[in-house]
Protein backbone atom coordinates (compact mmCIF):
# COMPACT_ATOMS: atom_id res chain seq x y z
CA UNK A 1 0.00 0.00 0.00
CA UNK A 2 1.32 3.11 -1.24
CA UNK A 3 2.33 5.39 1.82
CA UNK A 4 -0.28 8.03 1.34
CA UNK A 5 -2.98 5.52 1.44
CA UNK A 6 -1.54 4.00 4.40
CA UNK A 7 -1.93 7.24 6.28
CA UNK A 8 -5.71 7.65 5.14
CA UNK A 9 -6.63 4.02 6.08
CA UNK A 10 -4.94 5.00 9.54
CA UNK A 11 -6.93 8.31 9.68
CA UNK A 12 -10.19 6.02 9.60
CA UNK A 13 -8.84 4.08 11.65
CA UNK A 14 -8.60 6.42 14.48
CA UNK A 15 -12.08 7.96 13.92
CA UNK A 16 -13.41 4.38 14.10
CA UNK A 17 -11.46 4.21 17.29
CA UNK A 18 -12.28 7.50 18.86
CA UNK A 19 -16.42 7.57 17.54
CA UNK A 20 -16.75 3.78 18.94
CA UNK A 21 -14.72 4.37 21.97
CA UNK A 22 -13.13 0.75 21.18
CA UNK A 23 -10.05 -0.08 23.30
CA UNK A 24 -8.17 -1.12 19.75
CA UNK A 25 -9.01 -1.63 16.09
CA UNK A 26 -6.73 -3.92 13.23
CA UNK A 27 -6.14 -4.04 9.72
CA UNK A 28 -5.65 -7.22 9.01
CA UNK A 29 -5.62 -9.37 5.18
CA UNK A 30 -7.33 -12.56 4.75
CA UNK A 31 -3.93 -14.19 6.28
CA UNK A 32 -4.14 -12.70 9.55
CA UNK A 33 -1.66 -9.81 8.45
CA UNK A 34 -1.86 -7.24 10.24
CA UNK A 35 -1.88 -4.09 7.64
CA UNK A 36 -2.34 -1.24 10.16
CA UNK A 37 -3.46 -0.74 13.82
CA UNK A 38 -4.68 1.69 16.01
CA UNK A 39 -5.55 1.98 19.85
CA UNK A 40 -4.40 0.43 22.63
CA UNK A 41 -3.02 -2.81 20.28
CA UNK A 42 -0.18 -2.95 22.24
CA UNK A 43 -1.35 -4.18 25.48
CA UNK A 44 -2.45 -7.28 23.08
CA UNK A 45 -0.99 -9.78 21.48
CA UNK A 46 -1.87 -8.46 17.94
CA UNK A 47 -0.26 -10.89 16.20
CA UNK A 48 -1.78 -13.89 17.60
CA UNK A 49 -5.38 -12.06 17.58
CA UNK A 50 -4.94 -11.30 14.08
CA UNK A 51 -4.25 -14.35 13.10
CA UNK A 52 -6.89 -16.46 14.82
CA UNK A 53 -9.37 -13.97 14.02
CA UNK A 54 -8.76 -13.99 10.11
CA UNK A 55 -8.43 -18.23 10.69
CA UNK A 56 -12.14 -18.23 12.72
CA UNK A 57 -13.35 -16.16 9.97
CA UNK A 58 -12.46 -18.23 7.22
CA UNK A 59 -13.43 -21.17 9.13
CA UNK A 60 -16.99 -20.12 9.53
CA UNK A 61 -17.31 -19.46 5.80
CA UNK A 62 -18.40 -23.37 5.37
CA UNK A 63 -21.39 -22.64 7.68
CA UNK A 64 -22.57 -19.63 5.83
CA UNK A 65 -22.67 -21.85 2.36
CA UNK A 66 -24.62 -24.45 4.36
CA UNK A 67 -27.10 -21.38 4.68
CA UNK A 68 -26.50 -20.19 1.06
CA UNK A 69 -23.96 -17.21 1.98
CA UNK A 70 -20.68 -16.83 0.67
CA UNK A 71 -19.68 -15.90 4.44
CA UNK A 72 -20.46 -14.23 7.01
CA UNK A 73 -19.90 -10.76 7.06
CA UNK A 74 -19.75 -9.74 10.80
CA UNK A 75 -18.82 -12.17 13.85
CA UNK A 76 -18.97 -11.08 17.06
CA UNK A 77 -16.89 -12.81 20.39
CA UNK A 78 -18.50 -11.35 23.33
CA UNK A 79 -16.35 -11.86 26.56
CA UNK A 80 -17.07 -10.98 30.33
CA UNK A 81 -14.93 -7.76 29.30
CA UNK A 82 -13.20 -8.04 26.43
CA UNK A 83 -15.24 -8.37 23.18
CA UNK A 84 -13.96 -8.77 19.38
CA UNK A 85 -15.66 -7.16 16.72
CA UNK A 86 -14.84 -8.54 13.05
CA UNK A 87 -16.10 -7.69 9.73
CA UNK A 88 -15.25 -7.74 6.39
CA UNK A 89 -13.58 -4.77 4.65
CA UNK A 90 -12.96 -6.36 0.77
CA UNK A 91 -12.25 -9.56 -0.47
CA UNK A 92 -9.60 -9.09 1.07
CA UNK A 93 -9.19 -7.37 4.24
CA UNK A 94 -11.02 -7.64 7.30
CA UNK A 95 -11.10 -4.86 10.29
CA UNK A 96 -10.86 -5.77 13.31
CA UNK A 97 -12.29 -4.28 16.62
CA UNK A 98 -11.40 -4.74 20.33
CA UNK A 99 -13.94 -3.08 23.02
CA UNK A 100 -15.28 -3.25 26.68
CA UNK A 101 -18.06 -2.43 28.65
CA UNK A 102 -17.26 1.12 28.08
CA UNK A 103 -19.00 0.68 24.51
CA UNK A 104 -21.96 -1.74 22.98
CA UNK A 105 -21.56 -3.61 20.00
CA UNK A 106 -24.51 -1.54 18.82
CA UNK A 107 -22.24 1.24 18.87
CA UNK A 108 -19.46 -0.56 17.58
CA UNK A 109 -21.37 -2.26 14.35
CA UNK A 110 -22.11 1.16 13.24
CA UNK A 111 -18.79 2.98 13.50
CA UNK A 112 -17.52 -0.53 12.06
CA UNK A 113 -19.72 -0.31 8.60
CA UNK A 114 -19.18 2.76 8.10
CA UNK A 115 -14.93 2.95 8.57
CA UNK A 116 -15.36 -0.59 6.50
CA UNK A 117 -16.82 1.55 3.78
CA UNK A 118 -14.29 4.18 3.82
CA UNK A 119 -10.99 1.69 3.90
CA UNK A 120 -13.08 -0.54 0.91
CA UNK A 121 -12.86 2.82 -0.89
CA UNK A 122 -9.29 3.49 -0.19
CA UNK A 123 -7.98 0.13 -0.84
CA UNK A 124 -9.75 0.04 -4.03
CA UNK A 125 -8.11 2.82 -5.11
CA UNK A 126 -5.14 2.03 -3.99
CA UNK A 127 -5.48 -1.19 -6.08
CA UNK A 128 -6.08 1.16 -9.40
CA UNK A 129 -3.05 3.26 -8.79
CA UNK A 130 0.28 3.08 -10.96
CA UNK A 131 2.87 1.45 -8.88
CA UNK A 132 6.29 3.26 -8.30
CA UNK A 133 9.04 0.91 -6.76
CA UNK A 134 10.08 1.88 -3.24
CA UNK A 135 6.40 4.03 -2.13
CA UNK A 136 5.16 1.70 -0.95
CA UNK A 137 4.37 1.32 3.03
CA UNK A 138 2.65 -2.42 3.59
CA UNK A 139 1.38 -4.64 1.01
CA UNK A 140 -2.06 -4.23 0.05
CA UNK A 141 -3.14 -7.54 -0.46
CA UNK A 142 -1.64 -11.22 0.27
CA UNK A 143 -0.42 -11.71 -3.32
CA UNK A 144 1.52 -8.31 -2.96
CA UNK A 145 3.36 -9.53 0.36
CA UNK A 146 4.11 -12.72 -1.03
CA UNK A 147 5.40 -11.15 -4.41
CA UNK A 148 7.68 -8.93 -1.88
CA UNK A 149 9.65 -11.83 -0.11
CA UNK A 150 13.30 -12.22 -1.40
CA UNK A 151 13.25 -15.33 -3.87
CA UNK A 152 15.68 -18.10 -3.65
CA UNK A 153 18.49 -18.09 -5.99
CA UNK A 154 17.14 -21.42 -7.94
CA UNK B 1 -33.01 25.45 12.55
CA UNK B 2 -32.33 25.93 16.40
CA UNK B 3 -28.66 26.48 17.81
CA UNK B 4 -28.37 22.82 19.14
CA UNK B 5 -29.22 21.67 16.03
CA UNK B 6 -26.27 24.04 14.20
CA UNK B 7 -24.19 23.24 16.43
CA UNK B 8 -24.65 19.48 15.87
CA UNK B 9 -24.33 20.18 12.12
CA UNK B 10 -20.70 21.85 12.40
CA UNK B 11 -20.10 18.65 15.37
CA UNK B 12 -16.53 17.43 14.28
CA UNK B 13 -15.55 16.09 17.71
CA UNK B 14 -13.42 13.86 18.70
CA UNK B 15 -16.03 11.10 19.20
CA UNK B 16 -19.88 10.96 17.77
CA UNK B 17 -20.16 7.54 20.02
CA UNK B 18 -19.63 9.93 23.11
CA UNK B 19 -22.11 12.56 21.51
CA UNK B 20 -24.95 10.29 20.84
CA UNK B 21 -24.69 9.06 24.20
CA UNK B 22 -24.88 12.41 25.69
CA UNK B 23 -28.10 12.86 23.41
CA UNK B 24 -29.95 9.86 24.79
CA UNK B 25 -28.85 11.17 28.64
CA UNK B 26 -30.43 14.72 28.16
CA UNK B 27 -33.66 12.63 27.87
CA UNK B 28 -33.03 11.99 31.46
CA UNK B 29 -33.59 15.62 32.56
CA UNK B 30 -37.00 16.03 31.13
CA UNK B 31 -39.59 15.39 34.05
CA UNK B 32 -41.07 12.03 34.10
CA UNK B 33 -39.14 10.48 31.62
CA UNK B 34 -37.91 7.05 32.82
CA UNK B 35 -35.32 6.30 30.39
CA UNK B 36 -34.03 6.51 26.88
CA UNK B 37 -32.01 4.27 23.99
CA UNK B 38 -30.58 4.71 20.91
CA UNK B 39 -31.32 1.10 19.29
CA UNK B 40 -30.30 0.26 15.63
CA UNK B 41 -32.65 -1.33 13.54
CA UNK B 42 -31.54 -4.81 14.01
CA UNK B 43 -32.48 -4.45 17.84
CA UNK B 44 -28.72 -4.12 18.61
CA UNK B 45 -28.16 -1.42 21.71
CA UNK B 46 -26.43 1.90 20.25
CA UNK B 47 -26.30 3.58 23.65
CA UNK B 48 -28.96 2.95 26.68
CA UNK B 49 -29.75 5.21 29.91
CA UNK B 50 -32.42 3.02 31.62
CA UNK B 51 -33.30 1.40 35.21
CA UNK B 52 -31.79 -1.10 36.40
CA UNK B 53 -35.48 -2.68 36.69
CA UNK B 54 -35.89 -2.44 33.01
CA UNK B 55 -34.08 -5.17 30.69
CA UNK B 56 -32.46 -3.39 27.71
CA UNK B 57 -32.14 -6.26 25.49
CA UNK B 58 -35.79 -7.07 25.30
CA UNK B 59 -37.12 -3.34 24.93
CA UNK B 60 -34.05 -3.26 22.25
CA UNK B 61 -35.16 -5.97 20.48
CA UNK B 62 -38.66 -5.13 20.60
CA UNK B 63 -38.42 -1.24 19.52
CA UNK B 64 -36.90 -2.60 16.64
CA UNK B 65 -38.94 -4.38 15.62
CA UNK B 66 -41.96 -2.30 15.82
CA UNK B 67 -39.88 0.77 14.64
CA UNK B 68 -39.24 -1.72 11.08
CA UNK B 69 -42.76 -2.07 11.36
CA UNK B 70 -44.19 0.79 11.27
CA UNK B 71 -41.45 1.69 8.82
CA UNK B 72 -42.80 -1.03 6.55
CA UNK B 73 -46.39 -0.60 7.29
CA UNK B 74 -45.82 3.24 6.32
CA UNK B 75 -44.53 2.62 2.71
CA UNK B 76 -47.23 0.74 2.73
CA UNK B 77 -49.19 3.62 2.97
CA UNK B 78 -47.48 5.27 0.77
CA UNK B 79 -45.77 7.34 3.21
CA UNK B 80 -41.44 7.95 2.92
CA UNK B 81 -41.24 6.99 6.33
CA UNK B 82 -43.15 7.31 9.75
CA UNK B 83 -41.81 10.28 12.69
CA UNK B 84 -42.86 9.01 15.82
CA UNK B 85 -45.05 6.50 17.24
CA UNK B 86 -46.54 6.68 20.41
CA UNK B 87 -47.53 3.91 22.57
CA UNK B 88 -49.52 4.38 26.03
CA UNK B 89 -50.54 1.69 28.39
CA UNK B 90 -51.76 2.35 31.88
CA UNK B 91 -48.74 2.16 33.74
CA UNK B 92 -46.75 4.78 31.18
CA UNK B 93 -45.78 5.49 27.42
CA UNK B 94 -43.42 4.95 25.14
CA UNK B 95 -42.25 7.18 22.02
CA UNK B 96 -40.52 5.51 19.07
CA UNK B 97 -38.92 7.79 16.56
CA UNK B 98 -36.52 6.70 12.98
CA UNK B 99 -33.37 8.48 13.08
CA UNK B 100 -31.63 6.66 10.31
CA UNK B 101 -28.93 4.58 12.61
CA UNK B 102 -31.94 3.26 14.07
CA UNK B 103 -34.28 4.05 16.77
CA UNK B 104 -34.85 6.23 19.61
CA UNK B 105 -36.91 5.40 22.14
CA UNK B 106 -38.35 7.14 25.23
CA UNK B 107 -40.14 5.61 27.98
CA UNK B 108 -41.71 8.09 30.22
CA UNK B 109 -44.99 7.98 32.73
CA UNK B 110 -48.20 8.42 32.52
CA UNK B 111 -48.17 11.70 33.63
CA UNK B 112 -45.24 13.03 31.29
CA UNK B 113 -45.65 15.97 28.97
CA UNK B 114 -46.13 13.82 26.02
CA UNK B 115 -45.65 17.04 23.54
CA UNK B 116 -42.35 17.88 25.55
CA UNK B 117 -40.84 14.77 24.51
CA UNK B 118 -42.59 14.53 21.07
CA UNK B 119 -40.42 17.97 20.50
CA UNK B 120 -37.16 16.60 22.16
CA UNK B 121 -37.30 13.19 20.38
CA UNK B 122 -37.52 15.25 17.29
CA UNK B 123 -34.66 17.56 18.27
CA UNK B 124 -32.67 14.26 18.91
CA UNK B 125 -33.53 12.36 15.89
CA UNK B 126 -32.55 15.75 14.00
CA UNK B 127 -29.23 16.47 15.50
CA UNK B 128 -28.25 12.31 15.22
CA UNK B 129 -29.16 12.44 11.86
CA UNK B 130 -27.06 15.61 11.25
CA UNK B 131 -23.83 14.25 13.51
CA UNK B 132 -23.90 11.60 10.52
CA UNK B 133 -24.24 13.49 7.78
CA UNK B 134 -21.20 14.72 5.77
CA UNK B 135 -20.73 18.20 5.25
CA UNK B 136 -21.41 18.07 1.71
CA UNK B 137 -24.61 16.51 2.47
CA UNK B 138 -23.88 13.33 0.60
CA UNK B 139 -25.15 9.59 1.61
CA UNK B 140 -24.69 8.60 5.27
CA UNK B 141 -24.02 5.43 7.27
CA UNK B 142 -26.33 2.50 5.71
Amino acid sequence: MHEVDAARVQTVLERFLADASCAATVLIDRGGESLAVAGTARAFDVVSIAALAAGAFSSTAPLARLLGEREFSVLIHEGVKESLHVSTVDDGSILLAIFDERTTVGMVRVFAREASKKIGAILAEARTRPRRPGADATPATPEEARSALPRRPS
Amino acid sequence: MTPRLKLAMEHDGPSRGRYVRDLVQQFLKLRSVRGALLVASDGFVIAAEVPDSVSVEPLAAMAARLGRELEASAARMGHTSFSTAMFSAEDGGMFVAAAGIGYVVVLADPQANQEAIRSAVEEAVALIQAAWSPPDGTASVG
